[in-house]
């Protein structure tokens, strides 16, 4: 028990905290920058959970990148202002800042085989954070688009819908709503 | 409002959506959606980051273009916001030139954090990302203040129009230079995690994360020229600590 509290629960208070005041400096307003914290703190928060069950770090980040993607579309919907707001500050915990430093740490001190096997890592983290945001944000723009334009090609979207919408978290049903219809 | 006056609107607000950091489908949706507002349907806008180019028709057939280019971006999503919102208002009840001049000047008034704030802000950010690491006392404290040298250093640089790439080469370096010579004299041992959570200050978030939704989007020449940015920032990062920190190590 001692060992959640100071392996996961602290430095996910810190990360928040750090993300929290990095955010700053993209000119967020107070109220959202809490909530944008708290994105922070949840896309550690399942890194570092699913990291103890023993999952392979590319695998971490996806789904806490995924995570915080849909965290960061809900809240967006919410409160009406644009996803990348929570987005941005969600993401920052999981950027491989210290892999990358020691990739080229390990690269100035002629240790090739460190360097590249650090830089293959640090690629695999990031390519499966910008995954976990393309399949969470694409979901997200097919509904959106289904749902402005729901009559004339209902059919359609609907069969293309559920190919597509497999891996991400469950969406409220597709609204049909008329109201938006040019 | 005529057709001057709108394309000055649709490129001003256009431009500096672009430029506070938001996506550039929001930008050309922003535009499309006011002229369509104002009954020019047959608008057509090409945005990218670095420039935008909007033609409306007018009523006898004649065409009229504007072209920005877009320069010295800054993010500021509390801007996009705004600008989000005015896009919306003005689609909705379609005010005259005046008014939305007024609006945009108030956006532009705005100022969310003072600078103290941001001061304080990179401080709180450096020791604590330093406790992420695994630092002690000393590590942040000396992040702390490698991060506030980090805020002086980019709005010096930003009021250069410095590139991306020599903005993160220059601060990291010195925030590098700083660590090393900290670890030099002993104030703190081993400045790798203190570099670290100085770094971590730098990284590009906010163009991975455009970079990726510009792709969703399919504009892939924004697309592109985001991920060059944030490819050519993180290169920056490493280019500046690494020379650094190899020049301490072989001497």
């Amino acid at each position: 028990m001692k060992d959640v509290l100071s392996d996961i629960i602290i430095p996910c208070l810190l990360t928040a905290i750090s993300c929290g005041a990095f955010a700053i400096q993209f000119n967020i307003r107070p109220a959202h920058l809490a909530c944008a914290s708290v994105g922070a703190f949840m896309s550690e928060f399942i890194f570092r959970i699913l990291e103890l069950g023993g999952a392979s770090e590319t695998r971490c980040s996806l789904a806490a990148a995924a995570a915080a993607a849909v965290y960061s579309e809900i809240m967006a919907r919410r409160l009406h202002v644009p996803a990348n707001m929570y987005l941005i500050t969600s993401i920052i915990p999981l950027v491989p800042g210290g892999m990358m430093y020691y990739t080229m740490s390990a690269l100035i001190l002629n240790d090739i085989d460190t360097a590249s096997e650090l830089a293959l890592r640090t690629c695999g983290i990031a390519g499966s954070i910008a995954m976990g945001i393309f399949m969470v944000s694409s979901a997200v723009r097919l509904l959106k688009y289904a749902a402005d334009h729901s009559e004339p090609v209902k059919k359609k979207r609907n069969t293309t819908k559920k190919a597509e919408k497999k891996l991400p978290k469950k969406k409220p049903p597709q609204k049909r709503t008329y109201k938006n219809m040019h | 409002m005529n057709e001057t006056q709108l394309l000055d609107t649709v490129i001003e607000i256009g431009r500096r959506l672009i430029q506070c950091g938001a996506e550039i489908y929001r930008a050309e949706e922003s535009i499309k959606r006011i002229c369509a507002a104002y009954g020019y349907k047959n608008a057509e806008m090409f945005a990218i980051p670095a420039g935008i180019i909007v033609t409306v028709v007018k009523s006898d057939g004649e065409p009229l273009t504007r072209t920005c280019r877009v320069g010295r971006r800054e993010t500021n999503l509390d801007r996009v916001d705004k600008y989000n919102s005015l896009s919306r208002f003005i689609c909705s009840t379609r005010p005259d030139y005046d008014t939305i001049k007024r609006k945009m000047a108030a956006i532009e008034a705005r100022k969310v954090y003072s600078t103290r704030a941001e001061i304080i802000s990179y401080a709180v950010a450096g020791t604590s990302f330093a406790f992420t690491f695994g630092g002690g006392i000393r590590e942040a404290v000396a992040a702390a203040v490698i991060c506030v040298m980090i805020f002086f250093l980019r709005e010096f640089l930003h009021k250069l129009n410095s590139s991306v790439f020599l903005r993160s080469v220059v601060c990291s370096m010195i925030a590098s230079f700083v660590a090393l010579s900290l670890n030099y004299i002993g104030i703190i041992d081993g400045f790798d995690k203190v570099i670290i959570s100085a770094l971590m200050t730098l990284v590009p978030g906010v163009a991975i994360t455009n970079c990726m939704r510009d792709f969703i989007a399919g504009d892939l020449v924004a697309g592109i020229y985001t991920l060059t940015e944030a490819i050519l920032t993180a290169a920056g990062i490493a280019v500046g600590a690494g020379s650094v920190v190899a020049a301490a190590i072989h001497g």
